[in-house]
């Protein structure tokens, strides 16, 4: 009875393999299907083709499937890692944007008081000036500055030139920076017209460097370490500029 | 665009066989890159205009098998991969 058992046995697992071979090229082939799903969307259609071709070229019946399941998890790996990079530089860029924001804030503090009071004095009026500009994604949204017009006679003040010719007229821009409207670093905001390209997914910011300048912009607020690059080198572009003029 | 190890692999497998187009499961072989790897690098230096790839010119039902996309460096991608390797001081062959 039991050789009898051991024989039915040994005969199914044999039919069972020997069936389970047969359906390896269609298994690859699903694998390779759900693996191109990990691409950018872009790419998906093309690769499945090109891929598809180089299943046919790996031999044996075991090594395509395993050569589709190796792409599988590198393309599904790398696209988990880019979503948590991308999410990670988000919220790395924000919090440095807060602090060092919130330190010049601090820092400036007498400056700004007593921009706002020579402000307020020469203009004739409440000193911050509220002007529309826009955002990421092309939404509106108020930009401060310190007023440097005469609210009356529209002519600079002379409070005004002086803020202007030491750029801090925009040192109100901190407080944007501050309410999420803005980054300390990222393409000037647009007035009107809508940005282009890279620039409408960014946040509008106070430094930016230019794309001369060897750095890849387009990767800014897609991957952490090059966008902390990209903020590091802008700010000291700015402050550098500063102090040489 | 910046470089990895892997991509100078890639890279140099080609510029040792200069004007010579390859196939992914080829530069697999060639190089040993992983292919999760390989793929995306090469469409990336597709997109920054360094190669350039084709579909065999092949019949598929003649040959038996699907046609395969063959990849080959262009002249703007020798140039910045010999400035690039010549910067790390490593030879090349074109």
């Amino acid at each position: 009875m039991t050789e009898f058992i051991v024989a039915g046995l040994c005969i199914f697992v044999g039919v069972a393999w020997a069936e389970f071979r047969e359906w390896l090229p269609w298994l690859a082939k699903k694998v390779l299907a759900q693996a191109v799903l990990g691409l950018p969307t872009a790419w998906r259609a093309r690769m499945h083709e090109e891929l598809s071709a180089e299943l046919t070229a790996v031999p044996g019946k075991l090594s395509p499937l395993l050569f589709a399941c190796s792409l599988w998890w590198c393309f599904w790996r790398n696209a988990i890692l880019t979503r948590i990079d991308a999410a990670l530089s988000k919220r790395v860029l924000r919090s440095v944007d807060i602090v060092l924001s919130a330190v010049f804030i601090f820092l400036c503090a007498p400056i700004f008081a007593f921009s706002l009071v020579a402000t307020c004095l020469s203009c004739g009026r409440f000193g911050i000036w509220k002007t529309t500009r826009n955002g990421k994604d092309d939404v509106p949204f108020t930009l401060f500055r310190f007023q440097i017009r005469h609210h009356l006679t529209g002519k600079v003040t002379r409070v005004g030139r002086t803020l202007y010719r030491l750029s801090l007229d925009e040192l109100p821009i901190l407080v944007n920076v501050l309410q999420v409207d803005m980054s300390l670093v990222g393409p000037p905001p647009t007035v009107g017209r809508q940005a282009a390209g890279v620039r409408r997914s960014l946040k509008p910011g106070v430094a930016w460097l230019q794309s001369t300048q060897g750095e890849d912009l387009g990767s800014f607020g897609v991957s952490t370490l090059p966008s902390l690059r990209v903020y590091f080198k802008s700010l000291a572009n700015v402050i550098h500029t500063a102090l040489v003029h | 665009m910046r470089l990895s190890h892997t991509g100078l692999r890639v890279l140099k497998a080609f510029m040792d066989r200069p004007g010579v187009s390859a196939h992914g499961y080829d530069l697999m072989q060639t190089t040993g890159v992983a292919s999760g790897t390989l793929y995306p690098l090469l469409m990336r230096f597709e997109e920054a205009g360094w190669m350039i790839s084709s579909w065999e010119n092949v019949d598929p039902v003649q040959e038996g098998r699907p046609r395969r996309r063959l990849y080959r460096v262009t002249g703007a991608g020798q140039a910045a991969i010999a400035q690039y390797m010549s910067a790390l001081g490593l030879g090349t062959a074109a």
